[in-house]
């Protein structure tokens, strides 16, 4: 499920040569801007896609990983070695921003729809188009959807997505429990029959 | 994917439970929880309503991990690259050193706010009381000899003389002395 998860790679995941990430924010803590490069470029893909989905438009998308990582560089002092880990506490600040981002832009958005730019829209292997997939995903509920983002897309145990979110385990994975059978049920996968 | 603390070792699993664990993990066994995964093989494995679940579970998967794998190639572009350089060229400077705190350090800091920092409120707080002592109007709007004569007026006259006929003079008189203390102030 998660193989071609590409830039998402976990600390634990990492080759014996490259610093994990606890070892990185601490460099990067006291001004190492090598260790810096290196953790933008472990996650800054898995930013730009993760705020994409959220914003629907990749130039804003940009803007927020900017953003998210400009932070991470000068509050990287703030992290806390007991809690969450770096990669959670990155995806955790770029969350905070696409939803700053999304109250700053509801009423937009409500009025246009949340469409992904300049991506032709191809058919998925189940009969479904993308942009019906998109679509259904973005009429879940803000917590529901990202519990699937985070689970699905971006490969993030529950532990994880439940430190971005701020919530349990348990609360967790009962978001993704109602995001799957509304999915399912919106999809109509039930009616499609067998693979 | 990790789990709640369920354990399922020592029971089987219902219909609805096997339902609810498959719209939570999706339908390949590889992400079921380890303490649930054999339990519920076997739910399915007893089931031709779960079997069809489980199909349906992995169509999800399927079509979730497909147009993830295709959102994740397109977003892989060089732009990538150029935004990695100009968010490295666009840092701000970090704070000074000697005000940074090692990170090994948090639990003490948390647990031990800089009070130093705190200075300016009581400071505030003090300031602002002796402004207010010192500025705030008196609550006294009317002189002592005011609110006497006003009783006066008000209960010795008045109660004692309403009754009687051709009390209004006097009333009249001491209406004339309450407007002129409150006239001199």
């Amino acid at each position: 499920m998660l193989d071609g998860a590409i830039a998402i790679t976990s600390s634990k995941e990492t080759t014996n040569s490259a610093p994990d990430d606890s070892a990185l924010i601490r460099r990067i803590a006291s001004g190492d801007k090598d260790a810096f490069s290196v953790f933008l470029n472990r996650y800054l893909s898995a930013m730009v896609a993760f705020a994409q989905r959220y914003i629907g438009n990749r130039s804003d998308a940009e803007d927020i990983a900017q953003e998210a990582f400009t932070r991470v560089w000068t509050h990287a002092d703030s992290w806390r070695e007991t809690g969450a880990s770096p990669r959670s506490w990155l995806y955790r600040i770029t969350h905070n921003l696409c939803i700053d981002e999304l109250r700053k832009k509801r009423p937009l958005l409500e009025e246009h729809d949340v469409v992904s730019d300049d991506t032709p829209e191809k058919q998925l292997t189940q009969g479904i188009d993308e942009q019906t997939l998109r679509k259904t995903i973005n009429e879940l509920p803000d917590r529901q959807r990202s519990a699937i983002w985070l689970s699905a897309y971006h490969g993030l145990s529950n532990k994880e997505s439940s430190e971005i979110l701020g919530t349990t385990i348990e609360a967790m994975e009962s978001l993704l429990t109602r995001a799957r059978r509304s999915l399912r049920e919106r999809l109509q996968l039930d009616q499609q029959g067998n693979l | 994917m990790n789990s709640s603390s369920k354990t399922y070792h020592d029971r089987s699993i219902g219909e609805n439970e096997a339902q609810q664990l498959l719209d939570t993990y999706g339908g390949d066994s590889a992400n079921w929880p380890p303490e649930c995964r054999e339990a519920l093989v076997q739910a399915i494995a007893g089931s031709s309503v779960l079997q069809k679940a489980q199909r349906t579970a992995s169509q999800l998967d399927a079509l979730l991990d497909e147009h993830r794998i295709r959102e994740t190639t397109r977003s892989q572009s060089e732009h990538i690259a150029q935004l990695a350089a100009k968010i490295m060229r666009e840092l701000p400077a970090q704070k000074p050193v000697g005000a940074k705190k090692d990170p090994a350090n948090q639990r003490v800091r948390f647990t031990l706010p800089d009070l130093r920092s705190w200075w300016p409120a009581p400071v505030m707080a003090a300031a602002l009381v002796a402004v207010v002592v010192t500025f705030l109007p008196s609550e006294q709007p009317m002189s002592n000899n005011i609110e006497l004569a006003f009783e006066k007026w008000a209960w010795e006259d008045v109660t004692a003389q309403s009754l009687a006929p051709d009390s209004g003079t006097e009333i009249d008189d001491d209406m004339d002395v309450l407007v002129g203390l409150w006239q001199d102030g």
